[in-house]
């Protein structure tokens, strides 16, 4: 390599291992910048830990709020005032009788609460014979009562709803003895909702109807969307004198493909509620573009003695054009807090969202017009000798969406989301004469998918 | 080592002076230099976790100073620097005419070279690398990379001859 020419071999032999001193002033230089560093390290963290305190308080707060009531199963139809528990005389065991008449048993076969159904429908299906001891008389309540035994009886259903068959119970207060209605009181007495509370009568009587069950509950979905985005960008002067600067600004910079990747969870509520958070990603691209056909560059040539002092300059101004274009990004982390309804139609749900996102990091690179000279200069955040002008997070955005889901199979859908987010603060700091707002227009795809 | 204040000022003190000498190469004047040298430390304390030992703890800290320089750069190129340079003379001078000179004038020489020469010719003939690996970092053609080389050399010459005549 550099062996093969003499040149290079001279420089490299000489100047590979140089040293020169360093002034002292860049250590307290370099240790004032890591105080710095370490302060803004310090403020991030005391705000990450108040984020994620927040975070979680929404999170709860959203669960919370489209967390659905309790679906328990209320038997107010079958409720029995205590005093209708089984008495000594109708606990006790009843022989069972064969071929002896026997009052029969009226049931009904739909609108029964869950947990007198198995008690009912063994009543009503099973086949008696005179060897066959009742269902009820083998109850842990150990009641029993006559049934018809004829063998090859069944036994006759009457068209009458539980309503009805309580009220007809309730009017035989106190014929607890009678053949007719005693199984009736047995059969109650082994229900557990007789002995869980009173029957309420009068105004406050229990309307005596079946209840509705809800089937529904909470779905939770991880979501994950990616789309092109669209930087709908506003330069405001801070004052009228940097209205050419904004101008210039303008024309020299042009939106490029931007786009934005979101991973989401979303927590649905039977009611279709629906609560949304998780990480965006959004990278923001324009293209600067310079041009200056009379930009001037000036050399200046030292020429060295004998003993290495300067006896001869030349300088050279060079005037060409000056062309330069650089690719800017603008990155942005977000969490975004939403809340929406959603309406399904078969295989297809709408979704309407809205809510506010939270940047938590913005960082830019690239070049832009310096408003003191309208040369190029850097802007970027991890550029030191940057000029300063954007700020590190820009705040609160609002947010909303009309979501379209396809299901393709029980737990996976796929979506198509257009959103549109709009940030109120600017992202440029106070001394940048210039205000810079955004409102983004993105158009995501992505799949859903059940988590639990 | 990242919190530790002393830590940091001791590598500063072991090792400014050679990245000194790195910055010096890359930079046009002093001021230049001092500045590449002060990010180039920065970089280094806060990415000093990233440190495998893997190789010298000198070598890690010269590429960080590299790429500084480098970075700083491609911030500062000019399109135009090749305008008049083609009509340098070539001069194949003898090593014996500038063998002698010292690091300073050696220094002050690439000091005056435009950037891209200078770049160039700094990672090419002192750095070691490819013109590959130089045109991955710099982004640019290999045979960019080659001609920024051959002009450089041909300017040194030139200035070598200058200081010559003048020496005469």
């Amino acid at each position: 390599m550099s062996k093969k020419h003499p040149l290079d071999d001279t420089f490299r032999r000489k100047l590979r291992s140089y040293e020169a001193h360093a002034p002292d002033k860049l250590w307290q230089q370099i240790d004032a910048n890591r105080t710095w560093q370490q302060k803004a390290q310090n403020k991030f963290r005391y705000y990450k830990g108040g984020l994620a305190i927040a975070a979680t308080l929404v999170l709860a707060l959203g669960a919370w709020w489209l967390m659905p009531s309790s679906p328990a199963v209320q038997l107010g139809h079958f409720r029995i005032e205590p005093q209708f528990q089984t008495n000594e005389t109708a606990a006790q065991p009843v022989a069972v009788i064969p071929n002896q008449p026997t009052p029969i048993i009226p049931l009904t076969k739909d609108k029964l609460a869950t947990s007198t159904n198995s008690i009912l429908a063994a009543e009503k299906t099973t086949t008696l014979s005179p060897t066959t001891p009742s269902i009820l008389a083998n109850s842990s309540t150990e009641t029993a009562f006559p049934v018809n035994s004829t063998a090859g009886t069944e036994i006759v259903e009457e068209d009458l709803t539980p309503a009805s068959r309580m009220e007809e119970v309730l009017a035989h207060k106190g014929e607890e003895e009678n053949p007719r209605f005693r199984p009736r009181f047995a059969m109650m007495t082994a229900l557990p909702a007789a002995k869980a509370a009173p029957l309420e009568t009068g105004l406050f009587k229990t309307e005596l109807k079946c209840e509705s069950f809800k089937t529904g509950k909470r779905h939770w979905y991880g979501e994950l969307a990616t789309g092109t985005t669209t930087s709908l960008r506003d330069l405001q002067a801070r004052e009228g004198e940097f209205i050419p600067y904004a101008n210039g600004r303008a024309d020299t910079e042009t939106a490029a493909f931007s786009y934005n990747t979101e991973l989401r969870l979303s927590i649905i509520s039977p009611n279709g509620f629906a609560f949304r958070t998780g990480l965006n990603y959004t990278q923001l691209n324009d293209q600067f573009d310079y041009y200056n056909p009379n930009e001037t560059k000036m050399t200046i040539t030292n020429y060295y003695g004998p003993n290495g002092e300067i006896i001869s300059q030349d300088t050279i101004i060079e005037i060409g054009t000056r062309e330069k274009t650089t690719r800017n990004r603008f990155r942005m982390i977000d969490v975004p807090l939403i809340l929406g309804y959603e309406l399904k139609y078969d295989k297809v749900t709408f979704a309407f969202n809205a809510g506010m996102y939270l940047n938590l990091s913005y960082t830019q690179n690239g070049d832009f017009l310096s408003p003191s000279d309208q040369e190029p200069v850097s802007f970027s955040s991890d550029a030191i000798d940057a000029y300063p002008a954007y700020k590190s997070q820009i705040g609160l955005g609002w947010y909303g969406s009309i979501g379209m889901y396809y299901q393709m199979n029980a737990r996976t859908h796929v979506y198509l989301e257009p959103s549109l987010r709009m940030y109120t603060q600017s992202s440029t700091i106070e001394e940048y004469p210039l205000k810079q707002n955004y409102a983004l227009g993105s158009l995501n795809i992505g799949l859903r998918r059940v988590i639990f | 080592m990242r919190e530790d204040r002393k830590c940091q000022q001791e590598v500063f003190r072991l090792y400014a002076s050679k990245m000194m000498g790195v910055c010096l190469r890359y930079a046009r004047h002093q001021m230049e230099a001092e500045d590449l040298l002060q990010d180039a430390f920065i970089k280094v304390f806060n990415n000093i976790s990233r440190f495998e030992f893997k190789g010298s703890f000198e070598g890690w800290i010269r590429r960080i100073a590299v790429n500084t320089a480098l970075k700083n750069y491609s911030k500062k190129s000019f399109s135009y620097e090749q305008i008049g340079v083609e009509e340098q003379p070539e001069s194949a001078i003898p090593p014996e005419v500038y063998a002698h000179l010292h690091e300073e004038e050696l220094l002050k020489l690439v000091a005056a070279l435009p950037d891209g020469y200078r770049v160039v010719f700094n990672l090419y003939a002192i750095e070691g690398y490819s013109h590959k690996e130089i045109s991955e970092m710099l982004g640019c053609k290999e045979s960019t990379s080659r001609s920024q080389l051959v002009k450089a050399r041909k300017m040194l010459q030139s200035q070598i001859l200058a200081l010559q005549k003048i020496a005469v």
